[in-house]
């Protein structure tokens, strides 16, 4: 087997594997979900590259034993390519949970716009996003949430300095491009008797601590919520949110 | 100052290295197999739960730059085959002081992420075209396109002025590092590049497509995770904390946001988002990130290494970083 078979053949694993994480919806764990479809693109892309002919597996020659000296040099870095491959077969990592929060939480800024009305209660709360809720809760100078039940989804973080007794932070990470450029947003909730574990994913309906809108605070304090339900669920897909901002 | 090594020579050289060890086909077989059958085994079961971040991003960062890069390398085996060095030639003037800014701006038409430009860059230089305006093309595509300046816009509301900084910013540190690469450079540096054309003859052009796609692939693909792995790793041991903990200070504030650029290694539509978020620091500061971050990181310095040399990579990244964030600051000053 030829060197450059070997490595046809390392682009045909990376390409299937990346098509794998596109087919099974794993990619979301780790990217937008505009980006899936261009992922499922280039895995095509890539195992192609590793299959035709002339070079590819589906060579008639071994391309080692072509006069013409097409043959270029392999450097050595790119069998590392089989890093990746490997990583994402064996640990199949999970989307981002509370051990990465660590100083990613973020308050998103408020628009110069008017809030939207809130959207009808379903089921007796009004569901929303974490990025709405939180930036209702921080930047809205009415107060549209005053008062109001409201159902989220999120998991547990551990509570920080300042968040009060017992409690936890309902989590959601948000994403823009890829895992690597995710922000933590936090809401802190109270009320909830029944001690929970780190990571669990929860709906927790409740309603919000009124507190004066931080207009001009770049990094105010997460919200609090005092929560009346919580209801463990399974891990929602996709895992994330994509947009921190809520009014344009 | 140009060399003038022929393709003979060059072949020569690359025929006269020395053979390295063989990897062996059914090594990867036997791994890849292995792997499928305990697939899964190691999770939940990593360790500190650190590495369970740093598995998550790494992936991310790798999954995330994949598209990019095959467009980059299509792109780069489609110059190999179609664009011949002749007709390259007389697209670009041959003055560097013309061609380094056509370059730059042509750079703008290409909506991609930096590691599409990377190959891309490369191959340009060994179709030919001046290392300079080919480097400006390089620094200039990621930073000024369209989708980039939408997501720019989009992150910072109200405030078109951070937009139009960003693109100033950007183009001017292209230019500039091009047209300083073509004075005090050395030319040198980028043969590794232009040595690679050896094999691509005329005539054959599937041949020349598949073969500069897939040797692109391997080399800035194997980098790549090279650079997937070290941001990984920064954003896992260095707490963000640590940066904002200088966020008062103007002068360190900006060198700190530059280094977090540099470690972060985000993708270009995205990082207006997390300079949005990074509220603690004046605009002109998060100005630096932006015009940072596209230029240098170090996924970027790892894919350079591979395209163009290390050599080449130590000298270029420093080059970049200060004349980036220079320019950031003058321009943050003028219109921020």
């Amino acid at each position: 087997v030829s060197e450059e078979q070997t490595g046809s053949l390392l682009l045909v694993v990376l390409g299937a594997t990346v098509v794998w994480l596109w087919w099974s919806g794993q990619a979301l764990n780790y990217v937008r979900p505009g980006l899936v479809t261009w992922l499922g693109v280039g895995g095509v892309v890539v195992g192609l590259l590793g299959l035709l002919p002339p070079l590819g597996l589906l060579a008639k020659h071994p391309p080692n034993a072509d006069p013409g000296g097409h043959h270029q040099h392999r450097g050595r870095v790119g069998w590392l390519l089989l890093v990746p491959v490997l990583v994402v077969l064996l640990v199949q990592p999970a989307a981002l949970g509370s051990y990465a929060v660590a100083s990613r939480t973020v308050v998103p800024g408020g628009g110069d716009g008017e809030y939207p009305p809130l959207n009808a209660p379903v089921r007796g709360a009004v569901p929303m996003s974490m990025a709405e809720f939180v930036t209702r809760a921080v930047r809205d100078p009415d107060q549209s949430l005053t008062g109001v039940r409201v159902r989220l989804t999120g998991f547990v973080a551990p509570s920080e300095r300042g968040d009060g007794d017992g409690g936890y932070r309902l989590t959601r990470f948000v994403i823009f491009c890829c895992a690597a450029d995710a922000e933590a947003l936090q809401a802190v909730v109270r009320g909830d008797r029944t001690p929970r574990a780190r990571d669990q994913w929860l709906e927790v309906e409740g309603t919000w601590v009124p507190r004066p809108a931080a207009l001009d605070d770049p990094i105010p304090p997460p919200p609090v919520l005092t929560a009346d339900l919580v209801r463990p669920v399974a891990p929602p897909r996709p895992p994330y949110e994509y947009s921190a901002m809520f009014t344009g | 100052m140009r060399s003038t090594l022929g393709p003979g020579e060059a072949a020569q050289e690359v025929a006269s290295r020395e053979p390295r060890r063989r990897v062996d086909g059914r090594l990867i077989v036997l791994l890849v197999v292995v792997a499928l059958y305990s697939r899964g085994t190691l999770t939940g079961s990593l360790n500190p739960v650190a590495l369970r971040t740093w598995t998550t991003v790494f992936v991310a960062i790798v999954v995330q730059a994949l598209p990019f890069l095959v467009l980059g390398v299509l792109v780069s085996g489609a110059i190999t085959a179609l664009v011949s060095p002749a007709v390259l030639a007389r697209l670009l003037p041959k003055s560097p002081v013309l061609a380094v800014p056509s370059a730059a701006l042509a750079g703008a038409a290409l909506p991609g992420c930096e590691c599409a430009s990377v190959p891309i860059a490369g191959r340009l230089c060994a179709r030919g075209v001046q290392p300079a305006a080919a480097l400006a093309f390089m620094l200039a595509a990621p930073a000024v396109n369209p989708v980039v300046l939408v997501a720019t816009a989009v992150a910072f509301p109200g405030q078109p002025q951070m937009v139009a900084a960003r693109f100033c910013g950007s183009l001017l540190t292209s230019v500039t590092v091009g047209l300083l690469w073509s004075r005090v450079g050395d030319q040198r540096l980028v043969e590794r590049a232009r040595r690679r054309v050896a094999g691509a003859g005329d005539g054959a052009r599937w041949l020349a497509f598949s073969s500069a796609a897939r040797h692109d692939l391997w080399d800035a693909g194997g980098w790549l995770v090279v650079g997937a792995a070290a941001a990984a790793t920064l954003q896992v041991l260095v707490p963000r904390s640590l940066v904002l903990a200088v966020a008062d200070h103007p002068g360190l504030a900006a060198l700190a946001l530059g280094g977090l650029a540099v470690g972060l290694a985000i993708c270009s539509e995205a990082d207006a988002f997390v300079a949005a978020s990074l509220r603690e620091f004046s605009l002109a500061a998060r100005l630096v990130f932006l015009v940072v971050g596209p230029a240098v990181d170090v996924k970027l310095i790892a894919m350079q290494s591979g395209v163009f040399g290390r050599r080449f990579a130590a000298r270029f990244a420093p080059l970049a970083f200060a004349v980036a964030v220079g320019w950031a600051l003058v321009v943050g000053r003028v219109l921020l």
